[in-house]
């Protein structure tokens, strides 16, 4: 296999030269965790904070002064992983942008979003520093994806801030690509993303966000454009390289199996408030708000049941019981 | 003779620089008057390919697909206009497949436009306010532009669209893909109705095997170009016996609700 490392566009290699920012340690600012929330069970510090987040249409546009978030308030810890549930046009992914520091032109946002203690809302995500700066992945991987360099490549950059020795870096890409569950790590570094399918773009996606070694990683319907099978082994990736050992995730869907399968909390939104929160089994199992119910409801209905008088899937009892649980939030980090 | 059926259909994808790809390697599929079948499938199992066969619009390497006995291929257009009457899709993306021109009374009456010119304008506006009431669409939304929909309605009217051809056989490519779940649950109860009530044919197309059990009674499994596995839905997915079908029923995302 050829080690030669084509050059970044200079577009894309812009951030190396960004500091690299101690984020270990940094305690959230008194005062700024909510109230009455469900505390998240690691209890690590305070990865990201949203406070009152207020998204409005601004100017001149068509829809000017139309309200799209209402305060939207939610926390993520360190070793954590918290879904925000909604229909679409809830507000869910527009939290994500905010979050982010890609809201798109032409809307206004205030309020708080703080990383490890730091006001970021009004920084925009290029000019975050690197710490500062959630890893994202999108439910397009292609436009994820830069389509001229390759994949080991696009995975490098972000790790060339903290590696100097070239042979370090490369060691780290492959190691990511394998963690991430592509074969051929060789094979697939070489390549360009035209190259791989629509699952393996994903996880060469996720693998970029991971080398961005920042401590949030906001996945934003991360599986939704994939077939089932393979969002199952996206999802078993994220369970194991996210949360505890790994980045704090911020996991957007509409989809609560999803949800279920890598989180323990979750976050509702709907017509873009904050109607409930809680642990993710309580809003499946109990859910308050009319939003949750309706859900829970229609993604129960949706969900093929099980004809009734059919054996569970599987032959023992044991895997009829783990089939009901999530599959990944207890897999080893 | 089925009303539509596919005989040992190959289909190789030659590509530039690369390897052919063999994305059907002779499929056999047989749907009878108001079947309801699934084709399931990974991606890269074939599933598109059969769906462009199955819509007369990829040319075939081996094999044929017939509709009541008659071979169905790409042709020019107005050629398979009696075929276009048996046989209507509903594409994945509803609200991207309508003429964002056109308001919802053009749009679904295009098809009788094209498939039975001979129709009076009364005829037709009759129809369309028939293929509307179908779907559960409010006839006030008739002058509506797409753009002026939401989700849910676009998807009532792509699929009036493919109602007002009266067709035989409706072919909806992952119905149910990418919806959050209450338009999932509305999208289905809209095609389980629908189905019920005009006694069309329904072969839904998906990656998804919850999907096809709630829609169909029926399943072929595709992998890799050929069909690995048939049965009832209920069947597959609790007792999948090819490995393909067992990864796909393993993959059917569960709720963890006591």
């Amino acid at each position: 296999m050829s080690t030669r490392r084509p050059a970044a566009p200079a577009v894309l290699r812009s951030h190396r030269g960004a500091s690299a920012r101690q984020h270990a340690g940094v305690e959230p600012a008194s005062g700024y965790r909510g109230r009455g929330h469900v505390a998240g069970s690691g209890g690590g510090p305070a990865v990201l904070e949203v406070r009152d987040l207020r998204v409005e249409v601004d100017g001149s546009r068509a829809g000017r002064g139309t309200t799209l978030l209402h305060g939207v308030r939610l926390e993520v810890r360190a070793g954590e992983r918290v879904a925000v549930l909604g229909a679409s046009g809830s507000g869910k992914s527009l939290t994500a942008a905010a979050v982010r520091g890609h809201l798109a032109p032409g809307l206004r946002a205030t309020g708080g979003v703080r990383l490890l203690g730091e006001e970021v809302l009004d920084v925009p995500g290029a000019r975050r520093g690197r710490g500062l700066r959630p890893a994202a992945v999108l439910q397009d991987p292609s436009a994820a994806l830069h389509p001229l360099v390759t994949v080991g490549a696009q995975v490098a950059m972000p790790l060339r801030a903290r590696r100097t020795r070239r042979a370090d870096v490369r060691a780290a890409v492959l190691d990511l690509l394998a963690s991430v569950g592509l074969e051929d790590p060789e094979r697939v570094a070489g390549g360009r993303p035209a190259e791989l399918s629509g699952g393996q773009r994903q996880r060469a996606a996720l693998a970029v966000a991971l080398a961005c070694e920042s401590p949030l990683l906001v996945a934003d319907e991360p599986t939704t454009a994939l077939d089932t099978v393979t969002q199952a082994a996206v999802l078993d990736v994220l369970g194991r390289r996210t949360g505890r050992g790994g980045p704090a995730l911020l996991l957007i869907t509409h989809d609560l199996a999803v949800a279920a399968a890598l989180c323990s909390r979750a976050v509702v939104v709907a017509h873009g408030r904050v109607v409930e929160q809680g642990a993710l089994v309580d809003l499946l199992t109990g859910p308050d708000h009319p939003a949750t119910r309706a859900l829970v409801v229609a993604s129960r209905d949706a969900v093929a049941p099980l004809p009734s008088g059919a054996p569970p899937r599987g032959s023992a009892s044991e895997e009829d019981d783990a089939a009901l649980r999530p599959t990944t939030a207890d897999a080893p980090a | 003779m089925s009303l539509l059926a596919t005989q040992s259909l190959h289909v190789v994808h030659r590509r530039r620089r690369a390897e052919p790809v063999h994305a059907l390697a002779g499929v056999d599929v047989a749907v009878e008057p108001g079947d309801r079948v699934a084709l399931v499938g990974r991606s890269g199992s074939g599933k598109s390919t059969l769906v462009r066969a199955l819509l007369a619009l990829q040319p075939l390497d081996a094999g044929a697909v017939t509709c009541q006995g008659r071979p169905v291929r790409p042709a020019r257009t107005g050629a398979l206009r009696w075929y276009r009457r048996l046989v209507q899709y509903v594409p994945q993306d509803p609200a991207l497949s309508l003429d964002p021109r056109a308001v919802v009374r053009e749009v679904v009456a295009e098809p009788v436009r094209r498939l039975e010119p001979g129709t009076s304008a009364a005829a037709r506006e009759a129809r369309v306010a028939e293929a509307l009431d179908a779907v559960g669409l409010d006839p006030h939304l008739a002058g509506r532009r797409p753009r002026e929909l939401s989700g849910g309605q676009a998807q009532r009217v792509a699929l009036a669209r493919c109602l007002v051809a009266r067709p035989q056989l409706v072919l909806a490519d992952e119905p149910l893909s990418g919806l959050d779940p209450p338009r999932r649950a509305d999208a289905l109860a809209l095609l389980q109705r629908v189905s019920r009530e005009q006694g069309t044919a329904l072969v839904v197309v998906s990656h998804d095997l919850a999907a096809a059990a709630a829609l169909c009674e029926r399943v072929l499994v595709l992998d890799a170009g050929r069909v690995v596995e048939e049965g009832s839905t209920a069947e597959v997915l609790t007792r999948p016996s090819s490995p393909a079908a067992r990864a796909l029923a393993d993959a059917v995302p569960q709720l963890p609700l006591a």
